[in-house]
């Protein structure tokens, strides 16, 4: 049996995070991990051993950007895959969000294929940079 | 099969009344099936049979407990709890103005829905389910024997049987539920 | 995700909640508009919301509300970011989005006129486009390019203002738990809030422990570190704080503070840490991720004492802030939280509230109903069971069981009521902008105070108030409130206000509506009652004058006969007593000339259930509202009198008219009852309206019971007398009487005992006795 990889979702809408986690759950062998805010995000990270992180990027407190570079100077997590969902394909804070280490941006809305899509890219990407 | 047709199918199924009609037992079944076709429930008051579209009936039940109302019209018999919901019911030979006649066991209630509510109306006998084409429907010319013209929303003739479809709004217009007294001091205030 | 159409319910409810939230925001900003500072935070919340709200419709294919989120989202990303004014006209456009959204909500799913708002979509846009430009970038020289490039847009226009504004910036660095993170943060962000202004949380992954979680906060404030450090210091955080200017020496240096006194090493310029620039030089934020900036925190003299000795204050910020390789050692900073407790509450998660259908309850509610009605039968087949020898003890247990069922269906029901209770305040912060837009349409300045919010009504209730006291409060601006110059010119100040409370009395909820305009002038409403034939003009005279001013209520009432062009007919209070009524409430009204006008709803806590009193007259059994029995009482057939023809009975030295039940309603007795038309003893339940007392004859009492309310529907809702439908014990359906119709209705009867005229009902003026009830025969004084 193989045991479903863990994903982290960092969203603060919960309607889209049901959106998300049904998503991946339908797809495959992911159990999604969901988190509300950038301090529920901060305490997960620890706890799991997460095969990519979604997270969008305008939270309260601590932000998308922020995160993804805590995230990027973690031991744990240093190499893991983020995809950065947000509304706004021009706004800065994406670009922060790529600057500060973000593997992928996607504009909500998207469609299952297309987040799929992203998925699978990083994922290759991640394992291709291990090789 | 939407689930009100299947309580009214099993409520006609348990009030033993046939559904195939006529024109099932002519063709043997054969016959083309028209997709135009309206189903109405057909049943009789007073001697008379009427009908009404089979999407307006919620259910069909057998005797229902009525609480008189004061202050109602008399074609109200009372207030009836169905499965929690408090409905009006009414003795549908009083409402159309025929003669009434005494209830048996083929008396049965028709649960109607209404613009969000249901009423209950009295009838005497439930005959069954038809289908009426289109063409078949007539323009009602005014009052059909003494049913008076208001009511009837139009005519289906099938086998030389006249169908009187009624008009449920009409039927069910709330200002005629209130005893005559009692509007007519409302409306002097 | 819509399943056929029909969008889906979470959807909506998120969607509901977001668009209250926003709304509050609203309210909250246009009370302070007229501040001489505008609170960050609510811009910045309202703009989440619609931010929120923008990416949720997106995701669930609501388009026209995706479109106008879109619009009002840089429009507020442009209020909050400063680039446009908060004024009334901007307000306005924001108010009217909510309630656009709120008919966009209402209309999705369903057919009918699509909902237009393009013309709000100009108005948004005409707001954006005034955006004042970019102001030069020249503040932030000199603060770490690695800060300036986590931050979102937003939180570094909130760090720029903080500089504009002349205020300090400091950097506090604290660590916590993991587990208690929520409780740790929500500590000192508390106090924090109370220096300043919280820019962002950093984190930094240098913690010390793989359980614990290091953060760097950004907080501008104008207080002085050291208040800030005394304030932290049981949080055991560290202080520090950060100048940039715009100039720059390249002295590194800054002023800290460390609430252990601990000695900081320096650390060497250029050592470790890489540097790719020195102060001064602006880096375009975020191109740099891996630059920082060298610093040194050192404390000239910090050491030990809080109250430093002035640092050298560097020219240029030279202060690493969330960098791992030069973190200043922490051994001051062990976080004093309560890390007691394994239950992880998260402060922040959204509020655990469902929303729930009311039919939904209503079909729990009929369950329980159902399952009463087998309770019941199961009692009865224990009596059965009794009646058979040698049972006693089995007989016993099972009665045992059915108490304790009886017990447990009685907290379910309890239960499923309490669920249906909502707050008023949902219905308040609706009013409240009515308020504003009517406010503004009339050119009068009003001021809402809302009190009580938070007290809770049966939803149904709730949703049925919404209009009465739209009516009342839009009387209230229209006719209550003067216009600025008549209030000056009075003496009162030129802002009107109108006070909205709630509150709970025993078991009955008050809801209070006040002004303080210009009363209700109760000889213009006399004159107007006998205009219209309610009163005749003698009989006017002699009724004080509370019950001059109860006209008001009166069908047909209106002092206005011009319409005006908000309130259209001048509503009638009528509609509002007749709505109130039909929740089983009372509206009284105070006034005075001058001053103002109080209304006060007083209504039942829930409609679902009530005590009751059931009754039996001539084979009929009926519910009386408990609330509506002063008391019953049973007397003896000779202590009825006739007084004018009419039954009456001495109680406590008052005369109490009397009122048949059977009489009023025609119903007839079968005949084998005719033993109880000479009974001897008969019950009277004593009901009260105002000041009237009433006694209604009854055959038989059969107890007080809670009855479970039905709702009869349109057709047969206006018969009058009758309150609705109830289910009492053993499921039987019984009709809940309308006391205060039937007393009204008994009193103005043409052969009505005299006194009161009331609202006749047949709108008939009366000849014949206009003496006060009680002063004739042998009925003594009232």
């Amino acid at each position: 049996m193989v045991t479903a990889e863990q994903v982290l979702l960092v969203e603060d809408s919960s309607a889209v995070r049901d959106f998300v986690s049904a998503m991946l759950e339908a797809v495959g062998d992911y159990e999604v991990v969901e988190v509300g805010n950038g301090f529920d995000a901060l305490r997960a990270l620890p706890r799991g051993n997460y095969a990519f992180i979604v997270s969008d990027v305008n939270m309260p407190d601590v932000n998308g950007i922020e995160l993804t570079r805590f995230v990027r100077q973690s031991p744990r997590h240093k190499r893991t895959p983020i995809i950065i969902i947000s509304t706004d394909a021009a706004h800065p804070d994406v670009q922060r969000a790529l600057a500060a280490g973000a593997n992928a941006f996607l504009p909500k809305p998207f469609t299952a294929e297309q987040f799929l899509a992203t998925v699978a890219s990083i994922r290759d990407a991640a394992n291709r940079s291990v090789e | 099969m939407p689930t009100e047709s299947k309580d009214l199918w099993h409520a006609l199924l348990r009030s033993g009344e046939s559904l195939a009609t006529e024109d099932d037992y002519e063709h043997g079944y054969a016959g083309e099936a028209r997709r135009d076709l309206e189903q109405y429930i057909a049943f009789r008051v007073a001697r008379e049979t009427y009908g009404l579209s089979i999407s307006q009936i919620g259910e069909i039940a057998m005797q229902l407990k009525t609480t008189p109302v004061p202050r109602t019209a008399s074609f109200v018999l009372g207030i009836a709890n169905v499965r929690g919901t408090v409905i009006p019911v009414l003795d549908l030979a009083e409402r159309l103005q025929l003669q009434p006649s005494t209830p048996d066991r083929d008396a049965r209630v028709l649960i109607v829905r209404h613009e969000g509510e249901q009423y209950g109306l009295a009838v005497d006998q439930v005959v069954g389910v038809v289908s009426i084409a289109p063409e078949d429907l007539e323009e009602a010319p005014g009052a059909i024997g003494s049913t008076r013209g208001e009511f009837i929303q139009s005519l289906a003739r099938r086998d030389g049987e006249l169908v009187i479809v009624l008009d449920l709004s009409m039927l069910l217009r709330p200002k005629d539920f209130l005893a005559p007294l009692a509007s007519a001091a409302r409306r002097n205030r | 995700m819509t399943d056929g159409g029909r969008p889906s319910s979470e959807f909506l409810s998120e969607a509901q909640e977001i668009i209250e939230s926003f709304s509050r925001n609203l309210l909250a900003l246009d009370a302070q508009s007229s501040a001489p500072e505008l609170d960050p935070e609510l811009l910045n919340s309202a703009f989440r919301a619609v931010h929120t709200l923008k990416g949720l419709a997106a995701l669930f294919g609501a388009g026209s509300i995706t479109e106008l989120s879109h619009a009002l989202e840089s429009a507020l990303d442009g209020l909050r970011l400063g680039r446009i004014q908060v004024d009334r006209d901007s307000l306005d456009v924001l108010f009217e989005s909510v309630e656009t959204f709120q008919a966009l909500l209402a209309g999705l799913g369903r057919d009918g006129p699509a909902v237009e708002i393009r013309g709000l979509l100009e108005r948004i846009g005409e707001l954006t486009e005034e955006q004042g430009h970019d102001r030069p970038d020249t503040t932030l020289v000199g603060l770490d390019p690695s800060v300036l490039g986590v931050l979102t847009e937003y939180e570094e226009h909130r760090l720029r203002e903080t500089i504009r504004l002349g205020r300090r910036l400091f950097r506090v660095h604290a660590s916590f738990s993991l587990i208690a993170i929520d409780v740790g943060i929500e500590a000192i962000k508390g106090k924090l809030k109370t220096f300043g202004e919280v820019i962002t949380y950093l984190p930094s992954a240098d913690a010390s422990a793989d359980d614990r979680i290091d953060l760097d906060i950004l907080l501008g404030s104008e207080a002085e570190l050291d208040a800030i450090a005394s304030g932290v210091a049981g949080d055991g955080a560290a202080v520090f704080e950060l100048n940039p200017l715009p100039d720059s020496t390249g002295a590194p240096g800054s002023k800290t503070s460390d609430p252990k006194g601990k000695d900081k090493p320096s650390r060497p310029s250029g050592g470790a840490s890489r540097s790719s620039g020195t102060a001064g030089a602006s880096r375009p934020a975020g191109t740099s991720r891996a630059a920082t900036a060298d610093g040194a925190s050192r404390a000239a003299g910090a050491e030990g004492s809080r109250s430093s000795s002035p640092a050298t204050r560097s020219a240029s910020v030279e202060d690493r802030v969330g960098d791992d390789t030069s973190f200043p050692p922490h051994g001051g900073g062990r976080v004093e939280t309560e890390e007691g407790g394994t239950t992880e509450l998260s402060l922040r998660s959204l509020s655990r509230t469902v929303r729930v259908d009311l039919s939904r309850l209503d079909s729990l509610m009929n369950l329980i109903g159902e399952l009463a009605v087998v309770q019941a039968n199961f009692a009865s087949t224990l009596d059965d069971l009794r009646a058979q020898p040698g049972t006693a003890d089995v007989a016993r247990e099972f009665q045992a069981h059915l108490r304790t069922m009886d017990r447990k269906l009685s907290l379910l029901q309890q239960g499923v009521l309490e669920v249906r209770m909502v707050p008023l305040g949902q219905v308040f912060d609706k009013l409240a902008r009515v308020v504003r837009r009517l406010g503004r349409e009339a050119d009068k300045e009003i001021r809402l105070n809302i009190s009580g919010a938070e007290t809770e009504l049966d939803k149904l209730i709730v949703e049925e108030l919404s209009d009465p006291l739209m009516h009342m409060i839009r009387n209230a601006v229209d006719h209550g409130i003067e216009s600025r110059e008549e209030r000056m010119s009075a003496g009162k100040s030129a802002v009107g206000t109108i006070e909205l409370r709630a509150f709970q009395k025993g078991n009955r909820v008050v809801i209070e509506v006040e002004d303080d305009g210009r009363g209700l002038d109760w000889r213009q409403i006399r004159r107007t009652a006998v205009r219209r034939g309610l009163v005749t003009d003698l009989e006017s005279r002699e009724l004080g004058m509370q019950q001059v001013v109860d006209f008001i209520f009166a069908p047909g009432f209106t002092t206005r006969e011009t319409a005006t062009a908000t309130s259209g007919r001048g509503v009638g209070m009528d509609v509002v007593k007749t709505n109130i009524s039909r929740l089983s409430g009372m509206i009284d009204v105070d006034t005075v000339l001058g001053k103002g006008t109080k209304f006060a709803i007083t209504l039942p806590v829930t409609l679902a259930i009530i005590q009751a009193l059931v009754i039996e007259t001539a084979g009929h059994t009926f519910c009386i509202p408990l609330n509506s029995v002063l008391e019953s009482i049973m007397v003896h057939r000779r202590q009825i009198h006739t007084v004018e023809g009419h039954e009456v009975i001495s109680l406590r030295e008052k005369t109490l008219p009397l009122l048949h039940v059977s009489r009023l309603f025609d119903l007839r007795r079968p005949s084998e009852n005719h033993e109880r038309e000479v009974e001897q003893r008969i019950y009277v339940v004593i009901v009260g309206l105002a000041q009237h007392k009433v006694g209604l004859v009854v055959d038989e009492l059969l107890g007080q019971q809670d009855v479970v309310i039905k709702p009869l529907g349109r057709a047969l809702r206006s018969v009058p007398g009758i309150a609705g439908a109830t289910e009492i014990s053993g499921g039987r359906t019984v009709l809940l009487l309308d006391v205060s119709t039937l007393v009204e209705e008994a009193l103005a009867k043409p052969d009505a005992p005299p006194g009161r005229s009331g609202f006749g009902r047949d709108g008939s003026t009366r000849e014949g006795s206009s003496r006060p009830f009680g002063s004739e025969g042998p009925s003594h004084a009232h």
